[in-house]
């Protein structure tokens, strides 16, 4: 009887100890299970680097904006609580989008009165050209009433 | 008595009558004797007319070098002929002067304008070639006109700007360029070639075509500015819309 009293309660003794071990065991687990700094990184990279590819310059400091964040992000636990699926939530801040659009929008403004300034340079350089032809042609008329005038001439009288 | 004073008056007037030819040819040798000229007038006549084209000679050399738009080959073959030219007039000149008969003068003095022309084929085709190269450098000029203006519509096309319009004006103007070139600028080599024995033909009918060719070509000329303008304004009307 005391054998199997003793039998029982080192069981419950071992469960118990079990128990209350458990939590301690899977919490390294669960850790290593998060995703990892570098992964998180990588993707926010590649974010940033769609946006640069768009916008030039513009997106190159988007993405330079976003590596920051990223680092910022990277430096603390992003997911105490093991959440396995919440990286691939994680975008580029909606802060971060709508200055891309903003700095887009200039970008094409911008350009576009660039090139109506380039065109009324050209529209300058026409201008010049059609005014020297205006000489030309003048010339030309002078030249024409040459011609006419020298196609009436005659050899005068000397032959007869 | 009457009748005798009656065959006196009938003898008298058929006497004058008789007479009156014998004094009109006496007259008319008279006034020919006066009016032929002499050997040296005919001279100076001759020195005269070739001094006249040594002048024109002159003034078409000065022409040509002073131009801005003729090429160097047809400046180097146009004064070329004009230095033959004032050479062979001396040189007749020197013969007129020697001659001492007037059947040498009648041989030699014709030959100053048909030796020479300088009148009917050498001016005209001076002041063709001349207009001609002119049309030369004024479609090149209307060619970098329109390249502009062909580089204002891809510009406008790049930054969204409606351009068919000025595309239109550009594409009539360039057709009108290319009507000038192909018309006026070849006849300077049409007639540059022409020489006094090829008068009267076929350098006639050659000085006439290339008249009209030129006037032609100055027609497209004026049309091809005219549509660089329109252009350039649909241009700006594309701009400030």
């Amino acid at each position: 009887m005391n054998t199997r009293r003793l039998a029982v309660m080192v069981t419950i003794s071992v469960i118990l100890a079990a128990c209350t071990t458990a939590p301690r065991l899977a919490a390294p687990q669960n850790d290593q299970a998060d995703p990892p700094d570098q992964e998180l990184n990588q993707k926010i990279q590649v974010s940033g680097a769609e946006v640069g590819s768009d916008g030039g310059t513009t997106g190159d400091s988007v993405a330079t904006q976003a590596d920051s964040q990223a680092d910022t992000q990277a430096d603390t636990p992003v997911f105490p609580d093991g959440d396995q699926e919440a990286p691939a939530t994680t975008p580029v801040p909606p802060t971060d989008t709508s200055k891309t659009e903003v700095t887009q929008s200039t970008t094409t403004t911008t350009d576009v009165a660039a090139s109506t300034e380039d065109i009324m340079d050209l529209l300058d350089d026409l201008d010049s050209l059609l005014s020297s032809l205006g000489d030309q042609l003048d010339g030309l008329d002078d030249d024409l009433a040459d011609v006419e005038t020298s196609l009436n001439a005659d050899e005068g009288d000397i032959e007869e | 008595m009457k009748r005798m004073k009656r065959l006196i008056a009938v003898a008298l007037a058929v006497g004058l009558l008789m007479s009156l030819p014998a004094t009109a040819n006496a007259a008319s040798d008279e006034t020919e004797a006066t009016s032929r000229p002499t050997i040296e007038q005919v001279k100076e006549r001759a020195q005269a007319a070739i001094d006249r084209r040594l002048d024109t000679l002159d003034t078409l050399t000065q022409r040509v070098t002073d131009s801005a738009h003729m090429t160097d080959a047809h400046k180097g073959v146009l004064l070329g002929e004009y230095a033959t030219a004032e050479f062979g007039l001396a040189a007749l000149g020197d013969e007129i002067a020697a001659a001492t008969t007037g059947e040498e003068l009648r041989e030699l003095v014709p030959l100053i304008a048909k030796d020479f022309r300088i009148y009917l084929v050498v001016a005209p085709k001076s002041r063709e070639v001349n207009a001609s190269d002119r049309v030369g450098d004024v479609v090149e000029r209307l060619d970098e006109a329109a390249d502009t203006v062909a580089e204002a519509i891809r510009r406008g096309e790049e930054a969204g700007l409606d351009m068919s319009a000025a595309q239109r004006w550009l594409i009539s103007a360039r057709d009108d360029i290319a009507e000038a070139r192909s018309t006026g600028v070849p006849v300077a080599g049409d007639v540059i070639g022409l020489q006094a024995s090829d008068w009267e033909e076929p350098a006639s009918s050659a000085l006439q075509q290339g008249k009209r060719r030129l006037e032609n070509a100055h027609i497209d000329i004026h049309k091809a500015k005219a549509s660089l303008e329109k252009a350039r304004d649909a241009i700006k009307d594309a701009i400030e819309t």
